[in-house]
């Protein structure tokens, strides 16, 4: 069993998160166009579109915190605005206070998220159940963080995480938008799902799909 | 103009065009340098284009050292103001100077979180000088004062001080300053080419911010000075000016608005001020942030200390804006 994952397959894993997002953009797109502008889909996937290609071009990286600046970086500059800013930072200050530099085991990806959640919630000035990619990130790094605290392994984990993240995206169906551009949206907004929390979903879930692909002979 | 999609790229290269000797401009990303690199704390501001002489203009000896210019009307990406931060002397650390928009602001935060796990150290100051926004000044979002307090945070950086120090003089700039528009028509987009609103040919709106922030109120066409006096009246009331208080005043005429105008207004300000027995230690007229074929004046007042006074006095020069104290 896999208890932590080495620079080259955390590659590869965001190799499999991109595909995930870029495959999603249809969806993603549709979803958007209930609760805001429509631009969600294509911006995803234009940005996580673009680290595909770099990473594929497999690069070596010296330590996990290289690449994942690199990759928050490139979402930055590709897709611009408030959600490269906030996908930017889930990469960049998500990695912050991680210690490791050439593996990640689960207590590091419960330190990304809850790094990520505290830097995403301060930036965009929101919380859980303002409708937003928080309430996916939120209770994905809850459930890191108890599967940490359990010493479960690396797979279950990620399992556990991918859940509450699918639930906390569905959740956001019943919310009212109440910051960002969702917000001129107000009462219309019930009904849909946040497009954020679930390009939230999509990760957490590819990140565990990755893991248990590995696992299965 | 030559094609709309490539304004901010073609602007960038007529600027270093007439002035590479003095600056320089990143590989592949739009931040612009001061050649010298001052032993100093470094000041880097930046944001969006589309309201020059800001942010372009903003940087120069007195002013920034290095600025991260957005594309119109759109905040300058993290990765470029983290390059430009990397690019600049930064051994004393770095003050970050931005106004207060989503955009800029989240921007700034995470360059500086990625300067300092490279082991950069930089501080950050955003500016809040839009009175109309929110009576709570640490909400309220930037206007026409962002030069204004790299002024002041750069001239105490010349002097010598260190980042806290040049933090303080920042904030303290930042605590003092505010601002108010009235806008008599609103320009168009430089890239759409579309009306950016529209505002009656009897009305005047109070209030208007740099990133679309609507009017705290909307009064009647009047003179230079019943506008004057309005505006006056509210930044006394929001910095509780009174007797003996001394502060630096800015006039920025915005747009289609004239020297002429500029200087009618400017006289309606500082009479109003001098009638509350306020002494104007420094004036400005000048052009801060002009979007388009907007006609709007802003009017922005420090309140001075003997130390913000000894700031505002000094010199700062680009090719687009200067600081003069007569």
């Amino acid at each position: 069993m896999k208890n932590c994952l080495s620079l080259d397959e955390i590659r590869e894993m965001l190799v499999a998160v991109s595909t995930a997002i870029v495959d999603a953009e249809g969806f993603l797109t549709e979803i958007d166009l209930a609760v805001g502008d429509g631009d969600h889909g294509t911006g995803m996937a234009l940005g996580f579109g673009e680290i595909k290609n770099m990473l594929l071009q497999a690069r070596e990286y010296p330590t996990v915190q290289a690449l994942f600046l690199e990759v928050g970086g490139k979402l930055i500059d590709a897709m611009g605005g408030a959600s490269g800013i906030l996908f930017g930072t889930f990469f960049i200050s998500g990695i912050r206070h991680v210690e490791s530099e050439k593996t990640l085991a689960l207590k590091d990806f419960a330190c990304i998220f809850e790094n990520a959640y505290k830097a995403i919630s301060a930036r965009g000035r929101a919380k859980p159940g303002d409708k937003t990619m928080l309430d996916a990130l939120y209770p994905a790094a809850e459930a890191l963080k108890q599967a940490a605290e359990k010493d479960l392994p690396l797979a279950e984990g990620l399992r556990l995480a991918s859940q509450k993240a699918a639930a906390g995206a569905e959740a956001t169906r019943a919310m009212k938008a109440s910051t960002g551009r969702a917000r001129e949206y107000r009462e219309a907004s019930i009904g849909h799902q946040d497009p954020g929390a679930t390009s939230v979903s999509l990760i957490v879930g590819s990140m565990y799909g990755y893991v248990q692909a590995m696992e299965t002979p | 103009v030559n094609d709309r999609k490539n304004l901010v790229t073609e602007m960038i290269e007529g600027f270093m065009l007439a002035y590479g000797n003095t600056y320089r401009k990143l590989e592949g990303r739009n931040g612009i340098l001061l050649r010298e690199r001052m032993e100093k704390v470094s000041i880097v501001t930046g944001g969006g284009s589309g309201g020059e002489p800001w942010c372009i203009g903003c940087v120069g000896v007195g002013y920034a050292d290095g600025v991260a210019v957005g594309n119109v009307f759109a905040a300058p990406s993290a990765m470029t103001v983290a390059e430009v931060c990397r690019e600049v002397y930064h051994e004393k650390g770095i003050l970050l100077v931005t106004g207060n928009h989503a955009g800029d602001r989240m921007n700034f935060e995470l360059a500086a979180e990625i300067l300092e796990m490279e082991g950069i150290r930089c501080e950050t100051v955003l500016v809040t000088d839009n009175m109309a926004t929110s009576q709570v000044r640490a909400e309220r979002s930037g206007l026409a004062g962002c030069d204004i307090v790299v002024q002041a945070a750069a001239a105490a950086a010349l002097e010598g001080m260190d980042l806290d120090g040049v933090k303080r003089i920042a904030a303290k700039a930042n605590a003092n300053l505010s601002s108010l528009s009235a806008t008599m028509e609103l320009g168009e987009n430089p890239v759409t080419e579309k009306s950016m609103g529209w505002i009656g040919e009897d009305e005047v709106h109070i209030g208007i911010g740099v990133t679309g922030e609507p009017a705290m109120k909307i009064i009647p066409m009047g003179t230079a000075k019943q506008i004057g006096g309005v505006l006056t009246d509210h930044l006394a009331e929001d910095l509780r000016l009174g007797q003996d208080d001394e502060v630096a005043v800015s006039v920025n005429g915005g747009g289609t608005v004239t020297v002429m105008e500029a200087l009618i207004m400017c006289r309606e300000v500082l009479t109003n001020l001098s009638q509350r027995g306020v002494r104007a230690f420094d004036v400005n007229l000048a052009e801060r942030i002009k979007v388009g074929k907007t006609n709007a004046v802003t009017v922005s007042i420090l309140k001075l200390d003997p130390e913000l006074r000894k700031y505002v006095a000094c010199p700062a020069r680009s090719p687009l804006v200067f600081k003069h104290h007569f």
